[in-house]
């Protein structure tokens, strides 16, 4: 039906429902790359192999009757190397809101970069501050357009907002979640335990950011992927605030657990007490010789040998690596194991302790 | 497509068609939803956990969504696709309202929304398990439940999803007069006087069978979903200690508050 001009408003045909169709003009995310595929899946097969995803994280982030606390580690790590040590894992959005890192880096920093900049524009549209529900529910609806596409993040915004504090959990899955205490990455169930047995809503500023702290600390302690510097911010009314950056080594408790005895059975742990240093050579060694891995099996079983049994593991290990075929470079070997263990026999216990990489 | 579909960016039109393993963030089947008619109102109830692989999120999620003032949808399966989409009907539904002045019938938001989800079908991956419960004063009280199947269980013989999609076709266009209760079985959907979603559906379903009867009173259909959650909280494997029950009826929607924990 055509009807013209005032009837037209009347005419609630199907033809006309089209006609309007086209002009309205829904909000699109202004930078909409993503390639119309039927299937992703089949853009780049094999692609994970190639581009090396740096994941393993712990962040956590819980409302208490002061504001938010949000607390993160700072390592990066693809596969079994650790990248970085001194990653930034809290975006700060606006002097008001505060995005956690966890999954793939470039995902979270440019997505909430780019979040900054849509919650701006908002201001200046609405001429005042975003809520911290909308600014999630901006990224989870980007997140949401590139479901299947391989995103990988999981979030925490955290904010204070004229509702209060407030903490949403957005994921590369679309997910939005409205909570109070919200922990994500790979040391997440580790950082869990802590979190809620101590965890209590009316809890003073200084217990809450010893909590969060401790929380990040279990969390790098028993979990491969995270450690490096434990970050801890807190938002009020006024916005955030970064209050400490802890180094996760430093803050462990000190115990009589030296790295070579990690792997042996209780029995033979004695043996070691005597020669702590000696043992400590032989794990402090054989991960920097990547091509001795020949070596490995034998050296464990040594932990608890003097000096001269290890000169003598240096002899077996030239005649057995058959692999490494230049004669010149097996007596390199030899005398990089003989210099190591000497280095290491001048230095004093405390040193071995920073000197060890983290096993 | 309906029609009235007046929304014109369709939903996420270029989503993917899969989606792999390891993101499918919840496995299906964790939310438990379950819903019956009494005698002037319908009920529904859902577990309020999220939950993804073996992590809980949190135990206090709303899954029960008000659509308009006289109906209930509840939703289970993935947890985003559980936002957008009953949103975008939403949205739909009340742009209709507004501009012809009446809301849908529960009857006419069942039928519209099964045919959003057949639109979707084969064009992206979305789960979404619903019940819908509406209180209509012609009809009174009446329960609908619309369901995609897992990922998996579709085959992708070529034969077979030829043959699919000419019957697919058929029944959207030719046939589709002479069909009163057209049910796509891929798509599908059903009024029911009680129904159930999820893994927890498994244990109440014969719960429902047995006790459930018709005109029940509000307080008779308390004690059976009572009864239902504590089965499910008995013998299923995931710990469910929150449950959402919400009732609709001449007067609309209201929350139930449950006495225990």
């Amino acid at each position: 039906m055509a009807l013209g001009g005032v009837l037209s408003a009347l005419d609630f045909s199907a033809a006309r429902a089209e006609q309007h169709d086209e002009q309205v003009d829904l909000p699109k995310e202004q930078l909409m790359s993503a390639p119309i595929l039927p299937d992703p899946l089949n853009r780049c097969p094999g692609v994970e192999k190639h581009i090396k995803m740096v994941h393993g994280t712990t962040t956590l982030a819980f409302k208490y009757q002061g504001g938010v606390i949000v607390a993160v580690d700072s390592r990066a790590s693809s596969g079994a190397y650790i990248a970085s040590q001194t990653v930034k894992k809290v975006i700060e959005i606006n002097p008001f809101l505060l995005g956690t890192m966890a999954g793939g880096a470039a995902d979270c920093s440019y997505w909430e970069r780019y979040l900054g900049m849509r919650c701006r524009m908002f201001e200046l549209d609405q001429k005042q501050r975003i809520s911290v529900a909308a600014a999630s529910k901006i990224l989870s609806n980007i997140t949401y357009q590139y479901k299947g596409y391989g995103l990988s993040m999981g979030t925490m915004i955290c904010g204070w907002d004229q509702t209060g504090p407030q903490i949403y959990y957005v994921d590369s899955d679309g997910e939005r979640l409205h909570g109070s205490l919200f922990s994500v990455g790979s040391g997440s169930t580790f950082a869990y335990g802590v979190l809620d047995t101590g965890y209590r809503f009316d809890m003073t500023f200084d217990e809450a950011v010893a909590l969060g702290q401790r929380s990040i600390f279990a969390a790098t302690y028993r979990d491969a992927y995270s450690g490096g510097t434990v970050r801890v911010y807190h938002i009020d009314k006024d916005g955030w605030k970064r209050i400490s950056e802890t180094d996760s080594m430093v803050s462990l408790p000190k115990t009589s657990l030296h790295v070579g005895f990690i792997g042996l059975p209780s029995h033979q742990r004695r043996y070691c007490t005597r020669s702590p240093i000696r043992s400590l050579t032989c794990t402090a060694v054989v991960p920097a010789c990547n091509a001795c891995h020949l070596t490995h099996s034998i050296v464990r079983r040594l932990h608890f040998c003097t000096t001269r049994a290890i000169a003598g593991l240096v002899l077996q290990v030239q005649w057995r690596a058959d692999g490494v075929a230049d004669f010149w470079w097996k007596r390199c070997l030899a005398v990089c194991f003989a210099l190591a263990v000497v280095w290491l026999n001048t230095r004093s216990e405390s040193e071995y302790r920073m000197a060890v990489p983290s096993v | 497509r309906s029609w009235f579909t007046l929304v014109s960016a369709p939903l996420n039109e270029t989503a993917p068609a899969t989606r792999r393993r390891s993101e499918w963030g919840a496995m299906a089947g964790m939310d438990c939803l379950i819903g019956f008619v009494g005698k002037d109102f319908a009920i529904v109830a859902a577990d309020m956990n999220a939950a993804r692989s073996i992590m809980v999120y949190s135990q206090d999620e709303d899954k029960i969504l008000k659509l308009d003032s006289h109906k209930l949808l509840a939703v289970g399966g993935d947890a985003a696709d559980c936002i957008q989409e009953p949103d975008f009907f939403k949205k739909n539904m009340d742009l209709y309202a507004m501009r012809n002045g009446v809301p849908l019938s529960t009857h006419a938001a069942a039928n519209y929304m099964r045919g959003e989800k057949s639109y979707n079908l084969r064009r992206r991956m979305s789960q979404v398990d619903m019940l819908l419960a509406g209180y209509d004063k012609d009809v009174g009280p009446s329960l609908y439940v619309m369901m995609l199947p897992l990922h998996e269980d579709v085959s992708f013989s070529l034969r077979l999803s030829l043959l699919r999609a000419i019957y697919f076709a058929l029944n959207g266009t030719i046939l589709s007069p002479g069909l009163r209760y057209f049910i796509d079985y891929l798509a599908s959907m059903q009024k029911l006087d009680k129904a159930s979603h999820g893994y927890g559906g498994f244990f109440v379903n014969s719960l429902l069978d047995t006790h459930w009867k018709p005109d029940l009173t509000e307080a008779e259909a308390l004690t059976l979903l009572e009864s239902c959650f504590k089965e499910i909280q008995k013998r299923f494997m995931i710990s469910m200690p929150n449950f959402t029950i919400k009732i609709v009826d001449a007067n609309g929607v209201r929350t139930v508050p449950r006495a225990s924990s």
